[in-house]
């Protein structure tokens, strides 16, 4: 155990303030993401009304003290509907990019370290799905499986393999021409055990940075889904459907119903996309 | 490798994937639960006879391959079917929008291209104020997508402004123009950052190289060497970005159909799809991934071919 030398010891009080004031960007698009995930975990405790609490009194009531982003056109808490929304919006793209995420990483590592027959039969099988567009492919669900959660998330987890299953595979074919994988193999190390505990691990900032992407375009995909009726339906509170709600009242002139859930949607994606960003700069990877 | 070889094989490709493709729509579709019949007949409960007339006329008893056979016949003979919601041709269906279509998409193609390009090459070429402007606007546009754009826009325009019409597709070309102005904005927004992005960091990338360090001191007006020595460097990755943005939008359409009340391809597939018109959803997701596959593969092949340090064998 060697020990540790450092020329100054860095202060742990205050580390997290000295990070945001280097980088007050990652720092808000921190707060976003997490305020986001803590609205959806604790959702029954932090939102002061009812999700489906309809108060014919109070339509379309203006942000005031007791309900702050208004009310809706049955009288809804908007914020309570936003608070409860980020359930199925955040958990949608969060199911897309798991099961995606895995199916793409053993496809394009399997690709990359048989070659040759399997290679060949992957890519073009991949290359089959990428002329599916996302949103493409999650209205033909809705054709064949009818609306709901489960559809959309399940089409779109297929139709974002093959782009993390290409870069994978790309990244996984540079790893085993370098060296320590051939000294593993002189080792004996079997092929499961170079792939799943020496290439895995060196592929994971990839995958993560990856995937924080993909969440960002499968919220958008799946929240567009939702706006065109097809996936989960009213009175459910979800940030895509709580828009396409809205359109009336906006033409009515009442667009908080609709325009509160859209900032939502985009605060979300842009901090996610800036924490896309800050990871491949903090491993080293450059946006392809 | 020669050129007409190289074609061949992109072409093969791309005639495989979507042969694969119209497989995969059929299989999908075909596995739908519910009865077809029951769905062309439309009634409550249609007697047996005229289910077994529909099933006859539908070809429905045939196995499956013989089906899928006939549905892509009918495909390429310019006959997709019959659609069971409209109880028309469904080339007829499509004929009637494809105008619409083609013009929104052509037109937030335009704006893509012209904005992107232009503001990309601003931000790169201009002070570092404007430069810093221009990146926090592309950041924000980026992540609006299309429905909230749209919405925004409806929200503006419909209550606020009201100089441009938030509803329908108008008809002639100076009401097509019209109408279709903010569904365009709203489909191009995010597409435009996106191409201005990847354009500042190509003509950025361009301007520190070597070739134009060589090219200014040898004493070339700076005009020149923008024009002959950055921007043509520049062109390949903004081309192959651009292209592949284009083919997306085929998908974008949908939604800001959908949006503002356009009746066009997009709005016919999800319409289509909420009412299990099978015969319409099959026939618009073919030319989708037509659109879209053929788009990619030209953009693909173009860029090979333009850039030979672009490995052509894959």
């Amino acid at each position: 155990m060697s020990a540790i030398h450092a020329e100054r010891v860095p202060a742990v009080r205050g580390a997290l303030r000295r990070a945001a004031a280097r980088d007050p960007l990652l720092a808000a698009a921190g707060c976003v993401a997490a305020l986001a995930v803590a609205a959806a975990v604790a959702a029954p405790l932090i939102a002061p009304y009812d999700p489906a609490g309809v108060d014919q009194l109070e339509v379309f009531g203006p942000p005031s003290a007791a309900h702050w982003l208004g009310t809706d056109d049955l009288g809804r808490d908007v914020l309570s509907r936003i608070i409860h929304g980020a359930r199925p919006t955040l958990a949608g793209p969060a199911l897309v990019v798991l099961v995606s995420g895995v199916l793409g990483t053993a496809l394009g590592v399997a690709a990359a370290w048989f070659g040759g027959r399997t290679d060949a039969v992957l890519s073009r099988a991949l290359e089959v799905v990428l002329a599916f567009p996302g949103l493409v492919l999650a209205v033909i669900a809705a054709a064949v499986l009818g609306t709901g959660f489960a559809a959309p998330v399940v089409v779109l987890s297929i139709a974002y393999v093959p782009v993390l299953a290409r870069v994978v595979r790309a990244a996984a074919i540079r790893e085993a021409h370098l060296p320590y994988v051939e000294a593993l193999r002189l080792q004996g190390a079997s092929g499961p055990t170079i792939c799943l505990r020496h290439l895995l691990p060196n592929l994971a900032p990839l995958i993560l940075v990856q995937s924080t992407v993909g969440f960002g375009y499968a919220l958008l995909d799946l929240a567009a889904v939702n706006f065109l009726g097809l996936g989960l339906q009213p009175p459910a509170a979800e940030w895509g459907l709580m828009i396409a709600d809205g359109r009336s009242a906006v033409l009515g002139g009442h667009p908080g119903q609709a325009l509160f859930p859209a900032a939502a949607v985009v605060a979300v994606v842009v901090s996610v996309n800036v924490l896309g960003e800050r990871l491949a700069d903090r491993f080293g990877l450059v946006e392809a | 490798m020669n050129v007409i070889s190289f074609a061949l094989r992109r072409a093969l490709g791309l005639v495989l994937t979507l042969f694969a493709a119209s497989f995969l729509i059929f299989g999908g579709l075909y596995a739908a639960p519910g009865d077809p019949a029951a769905l062309l007949a439309g009634g409550q409960r249609p007697n047996p006879e005229v289910l077994a007339a529909i099933r006859a006329e539908y070809r429905l008893d045939d196995p499956f391959l013989l089906q899928y056979g006939h549905w892509l016949a009918g495909l390429l003979t310019g006959d997709p079917g019959t659609s069971a919601v409209y109880r028309t041709g469904v080339g007829g269906l499509i004929a009637e929008r494809a105008a619409t279509t083609a013009f929104l998409v052509a037109y937030a193609g335009a704006l893509i291209i012209a904005a992107g390009l232009g503001l990309g090459t601003l931000a790169a070429l201009g002070g570092p104020a404007v430069g810093r402007t221009l990146t926090v606007a592309t950041s924000a546009a980026q992540a609006a997508p299309p429905f909230v754009v749209a919405t925004l826009l409806i929200w503006l325009f419909a209550t606020r402004l009201g100089w441009l019409p938030v509803y329908g597709a108008g008809s002639g070309f100076a009401g097509r123009l019209e109408h279709l102005t903010l569904p365009a904005v709203a489909l191009a927004l995010s597409f435009t950052a996106y191409v201005a992005r990847v354009t500042r960091t190509a003509v950025r990338g361009e301007l520190h190289s070597d070739h134009v360090g060589t090219a200014e001191a040898r004493g070339l007006p700076r005009a020149a060497v923008v024009r002959r020595h950055v921007l043509r460097n520049a062109a390949a990755p903004v081309m192959t970005v651009s292209g592949l943005t284009l083919a997306g939008l085929f998908a974008g359409t949908a939604i800001v159909e959908e949006a503002f009340g356009v009746n066009g391809l997009g709005s016919l597939l999800v319409q289509s799809a909420a009412r299990q018109d099978m015969a319409v959803v099959m026939a618009l997701s073919m030319l989708i991934v037509t659109a879209f596959t053929a788009v990619n593969t030209l953009v693909d092949a173009a860029s090979a071919l333009l850039d030979p340090r672009v490995p052509q064998v894959r």
